[in-house]
């Protein structure tokens, strides 16, 4: 099992690192080939009036990569822009707009070029155009020289505000950019898949924790934003909801922030989490209309931070890769922000969830391993009582009793016979078991101590003081107190009293055994009482942990063990 | 006979007490149970005994550290116990015999047949002798035994790295423990045969370390043909 699940994560984690390599490597391309300029400055003007003569609006395409300067187009407005070409253009030449939401008209050299969506007469039989869109620029209107760009802008329902961009270049280019977007969508899409099926089977495989499911559908949620991604880019983008259609790949971005902060909610273990939780749904249900992207993401990265920050100082377990996770989660997603890496945003989630897996990979190793060595203690316990009862020494001596009371009192050996027997089917009930009734417990005492009344010719006495008898305990510790006590105090008394009391006192459990043997430093002894009581201690151990404490000793009178057990 | 059995189970030292009586009759003198081994040490050191049958608990080394010290007494010890599987090392220390629980009366009487009989040797040789030195009990080897010579009711042991040892019990006791390398050649020696070197026409035998010692004319002629 351990094995499989090594090789799945690590498979896992080839795939991811090879994506992430994959769409670093591809996106640089605009650089190399510089065949695609953003247009740095435009000019806004108000609705309704093209205002050709303005010389403020001047752009130079210049030989180089520089920062697209964003808009924020909150109003209808007209757009404007004058393009010197340093020289003749032969290929096609196309603008492409970005992040423009709403209906546009675009005018070349007051030529109308191309339009997106429709602008109406007014607003109801106006049609919301493409989240990106092109306008190819006529062959007549190449010449080196200076152009006038003029784009018609008629602000619809819209959810998210980013900055619009506009480039000018190759078509082919443009193309080819789109077609590798696309391609590193349907990679992104992969990855978050496979992730989402990992968490999915660790959810069901590893106890249902629900954490693993919150990962899972964090996932899915991105498995939904790459698919929607280059479907807004290249179709209408009102199939989902008219008008606010534009960044729908928001939203699940978003709701998946939700899954995000509930799976660290959970594993960090905040108190009160189901507050904080809703508290956060609100939060990113009401940021999709009222916050940008980016500053959106930086409140997730906060709220993210302040719930590491507690796990953290909690000190939870495998809080290190979360940290590592979140800390490279967060660098990404500042480099995209800053225009700096193009895919940083998923290459953070990508990273993000990688560490994830690591963390989650290593906890359920060794949850696997921890399980194996309680197993493994358990049945090792169950063996050691049944051996107990069953060991060689028990039955011999037993046996020989047995030829004896054959031999000179048959009625009585029938009625040891039978007392054997009911010993070693209550043993045999209870040694697979946790916690058994305090009455099956004392039941083993009294049978064991008839038992050894016939072995001894003796009389044992056994009470109980305090107990309610809903009491559940380990099964054998008593008996095996029993033993413990006749092997060494009862050498030749003939007598026997045995108590078992309970009490109770601030969150504390105590019984206490006491029998009044013999007890001699026990030179011979020592040894098989220390098995008695390590079988006793471990019993303790795995019921209770560690909230547990055991005392024995030799007291005026006989011999006293106190266990106490905390609530 | 006198004879002290330890068993602290009541039951039990009834039968052991019931068969005995049943086996011996007349042939016994004296029988104690004792159920500690604490009485049974008093009762040893007041009463001299032929047998001890000890039911010991053999769990662990420490029944052994008991083992130890009634094997080294005047008397033979018979091992009674449920503890089957330690039967050879009890028998390595030198028991007699080793005699499992449940037991029938059969089984008593051929225990107390390999007390009687001389010519018994013991279903595995000790490999040990608890001798005391200064008060305290120390286990030698069996082969570092030269000879055993017998002295009263005790014997003298003389070992190969020329010390002399004194053991509490005669050398009818201890020919049933040893092994059939050592031979009882003379009324009053026992000798480890691989320590032998010749055996002479005086009635003697040379042995490796220098020392002569007496052979018995009964036993002359076996050993010289078994030597040559």
């Amino acid at each position: 099992m351990k094995k499989q699940f090594r090789i799945l994560l690590f498979f896992y984690h080839l795939l991811s690192a090879s994506i992430i390599a994959y769409g670093q490597d591809t996106i640089p391309l605009q650089h190399e080939e510089r065949t695609i300029f953003p247009i740095q400055k435009l000019k806004i003007c108000d609705t309704g009036k093209l205002d050709s003569t303005h010389q403020n609006c001047q752009t130079e395409i210049q030989d180089g990569w520089v920062n697209t300067q964003t808009l924020a187009l909150n109003e209808s407005t007209w757009i404007q822009a004058s393009i010197i070409f340093l020289e003749d253009h032969q290929t096609n030449l196309a603008l492409m707009g970005r992040n423009f939401r709403g209906a546009h008209e675009v005018y070349w050299n007051g030529e109308l070029i191309a339009q997106n969506g429709v602008i109406g007469s007014n607003y109801s039989k106006s049609k919301i155009g493409r989240y990106q869109f092109y306008a190819l620029i006529p062959p007549h209107f190449l010449h080196a020289g200076k152009h006038h760009l003029a784009i018609k802008h008629l602000k619809m329902g819209q959810a998210q505000n980013i900055g619009a961009r506009l480039w000018i270049g190759s078509f082919v280019d443009f193309k080819k950019q789109d077609t590798n977007t696309n391609n590193q969508m349907i990679l992104m899409l992969t990855v978050f898949l496979t992730s989402a099926l990992f968490f999915l089977i660790f959810y069901f495989g590893f106890g249902r924790k629900i954490s693993f499911l919150f990962l899972s559908f964090y996932c899915i949620s991105y498995v939904i934003k790459s698919l929607l991604k280059p479907y807004q880019d290249f179709f209408t983008p009102d199939f989902l909801i008219p008008y606010m259609s534009f960044e729908s790949s928001h939203l699940p971005a978003n709701i998946g922030s939700i899954f995000l902060i509930a799976f660290l909610l959970w594993e960090m273990l905040v108190p009160k989490k189901g507050l904080f939780l809703a508290a956060f749904a609100v939060l990113s249900i009401w940021g999709y209309f009222g916050l940008t992207e980016v500053q959106y993401l930086t409140t997730l990265m906060i709220a993210a931070t302040a719930i590491v920050t507690y796990g953290v100082y909690k000190k939870i377990d495998g809080i290190g890769w979360a940290l590592i996770g979140l800390g490279g989660f967060i660098t990404l997603l500042i480099l995209w922000m800053q225009g700096v890496l193009g895919y940083g945003y998923f290459a953070g989630v990508i990273f993000f969830l990688v560490c994830m897996t690591f963390s989650v990979g290593q906890r359920i190793a060794r949850q696997i391993q921890l399980k194996q060595a309680a197993l493994l203690r358990s049945s090792t316990l169950e063996n050691q009582l049944l051996k107990k009862s069953i060991q060689p020494h028990f039955i011999l001596n037993s046996l020989a009793s047995l030829q004896e009371l054959i031999d000179q009192n048959p009625e009585k050996a029938s009625d040891f016979v039978e007392q054997l027997a009911e010993e070693f089917k209550l043993v045999s009930r209870v040694s697979d078991q946790k916690l058994i009734p305090i009455e099956d417990e004392l039941n083993m005492c009294r049978i064991h101590l008839k038992i050894m009344e016939y072995r001894k010719n003796a009389s044992f006495e056994f009470k109980t003081e305090g107990l309610s008898g809903d009491e559940k305990v380990p099964p054998g510790i008593f008996h095996t107190l029993i033993e413990n006590g006749i092997t060494h105090g009862y050498g030749t008394k003939r007598e026997g009293l045995f108590v078992l009391s309970k009490s109770a006192n601030n969150g504390h459990i105590e019984y206490r055994f006491f029998n009044d043997g013999e007890f001699e430093i026990p030179e011979n002894g020592e040894a098989d009482q220390g098995t008695g009581l390590k079988y006793i201690e471990a019993r303790l151990k795995e019921t209770y942990d560690n909230n547990w404490k055991l005392k024995s000793g030799k007291v005026s009178g006989g011999w006293k063990v106190i266990i106490s057990i905390k609530n | 006979m006198r004879i002290l059995i330890v068993e602290d189970e009541a039951l039990i030292a009834q039968r052991i007490e019931r068969l005995i009586k049943e086996i011996l009759g007349q042939q016994l003198r004296q029988l104690n149970i004792k159920s500690t081994l604490e009485s049974a040490r008093h009762h040893i050191h007041h009463h001299p005994i032929d047998l001890l049958i000890l039911d010991l608990n053999l769990n662990g080394k420490n029944g052994f550290k008991l083992l130890e010290e009634t094997v080294a007494g005047a008397f033979q010890t018979m091992i009674l116990s449920a503890y089957i599987d330690q039967a050879i090392l009890a028998y390595e220390y030198g028991v007699l015999d080793f005699i499992p629980k449940p037991f029938n009366k059969k089984r008593l009487q051929t225990a107390f047949e390999r007390y009687t009989n001389h010519t018994y040797r013991a279903e595995y040789p000790t490999k040990f002798l608890a001798v005391r030195k200064k008060q305290k009990l120390q286990l030698i080897s069996v082969d570092d035994i030269i000879y055993i010579k017998g002295a009263g009711n005790h014997s003298e042991i003389s070992l190969n790295n020329g010390q002399n040892s004194l053991h509490d019990k005669s050398l009818n006791h201890l020919t049933k423990l040893l092994s059939s390398d050592f031979e009882r050649i003379h009324k009053s020696f026992i000798v480890n045969l691989k320590m032998v070197a010749s055996i002479s026409n005086k009635y003697e035998i040379n042995l490796k370390n220098g020392e002569t010692i007496p052979i018995s004319r009964a036993k002359y002629k076996a050993m010289k043909d078994q030597l040559s």
